[in-house]
């Protein structure tokens, strides 16, 4: 039995449909899924639920907190600390939706989207969040300077990005919610970050990175993946 | 000698939120302002516990200790400052070197 949960969606969400195709024209089901021999109909792999919170600054450390939970819940075999990891992650990563991916405040009208995938099957959980910003590319473009000379197509650009060495804001204590992610999956087998933007997709996991170009995205999608040993996993 | 035992959870807030106070509720500027500053000037000594927060974000931290340190200087502050964590002793490292990062000449520039 396929157990498909979703996690709460803030924001103020008419640009739901929106979000969906955007969603489709990324194959977004694809790499979440990652198990193309499942051959499961899209709708059974992919559950979006949106939904409308007024006042998007109020939910932030309870949507985080929802995030850890739906991901710790289902891996028991996380210490406390990796459990924290990914809820400050999440945090981070709201964050980066709220304040750096929309240029305007009616921009941010058009929400975030969360979508937690748990497959019992694989004992692997999927956990993304998409907002439909700038892009990360256009964030830190700016700030890249000379930089930008050394990059040779978008997927370096959205590499550097998330590796962190450039934020939008030039401090270094800033964007830390990438390199919290990366860290994390990076520390262990059986995790991956993938993270889709400005036309190139970038995967880090315990096996190194990789990175391609994609069709054009509108927006940045943020995707964590975690796939535990069988006896480890939390039946729910 | 004055000293002050702060529950992070029940005296501020079990869900920590984001680092400024504009991005939400419970904020690490938020702290800043009205817990650790007032803590910091009355009393000698000031514990904050951590283990019964729900959750966190580094920038809640960063914000409210590194932004204390970029105000008084690391010294007075790490002289007063202590944390307490039984399940979660590995934050405590971590809150301390955000607390000696904000003191470096290039982060105090902001």
């Amino acid at each position: 039995m396929r157990d498909v949960s979703n996690l709460a969606v803030s924001g103020d969400y008419p640009a739901a449909a929106e979000a969906r195709r955007d969603l489709r024209d990324a194959r977004f089901q694809r790499f979440i899924a990652g198990l193309p021999a499942l051959s499961l109909p899209q709708p059974e792999i992919l559950a979006l639920e949106d939904g409308t919170l007024p006042g998007y600054t109020l939910v932030q450390g309870e949507i985080a907190l929802k995030i850890s939970t739906f991901l710790t819940s289902r891996h028991a075999g996380l210490s406390r600390e990796e459990s924290d990891t990914i809820g400050t992650a999440a945090m981070e990563c709201l964050e980066n939706v709220r304040v750096h991916a929309y240029s305007s405040r009616n921009a941010r009208r058009k929400g975030w989207l969360i979508v937690g995938l748990h497959d019992q099957a694989t004992s692997t959980s999927s956990l993304a969040i998409l907002d439909l910003g700038v892009g990360v590319v256009a964030t830190i473009e700016d700030r890249l300077g000379v930089l930008a000379k050394v990059f040779s197509n978008r997927a370096d650009y959205l590499e550097e990005a998330v590796t962190g060495k450039v934020t939008e804001t030039g401090l270094k204590h800033r964007g830390q919610g990438f390199r919290i992610l990366r860290t994390f999956v990076q520390g262990a087998p059986g995790r991956e970050l993938h993270v889709l933007s400005s036309g190139a997709m970038v995967t880090f996991s315990s096996q190194g990175v990789v990175k391609r170009l994609t069709e054009e995205f509108r927006g940045t999608i943020v995707c964590l993946q975690i796939r535990n040993h069988p006896l480890t996993t939390v039946v729910t | 000698m004055s000293i002050l035992h702060v529950d992070i959870a029940k005296d501020f807030s079990p869900i920590l939120g984001p680092r400024h106070k504009a991005d939400g509720p419970h904020s690490g500027e938020e702290f800043l302002e009205t817990v650790l500053e007032p803590a910091f000037q009355k009393h000698d000594i000031v514990v904050f516990a951590l283990d019964t927060v729900k959750i966190y974000s580094a920038s809640f931290f960063e914000e409210a200790f590194g932004g204390l340190v970029r105000k008084h200087g690391l010294a007075p502050v790490e002289k007063k400052i202590r944390f307490s964590a039984t399940e979660r002793a590995y934050l405590i490292p971590k809150i301390e070197t955000w607390m000696r990062e904000a003191a470096e000449p290039e982060r105090r520039a902001r």
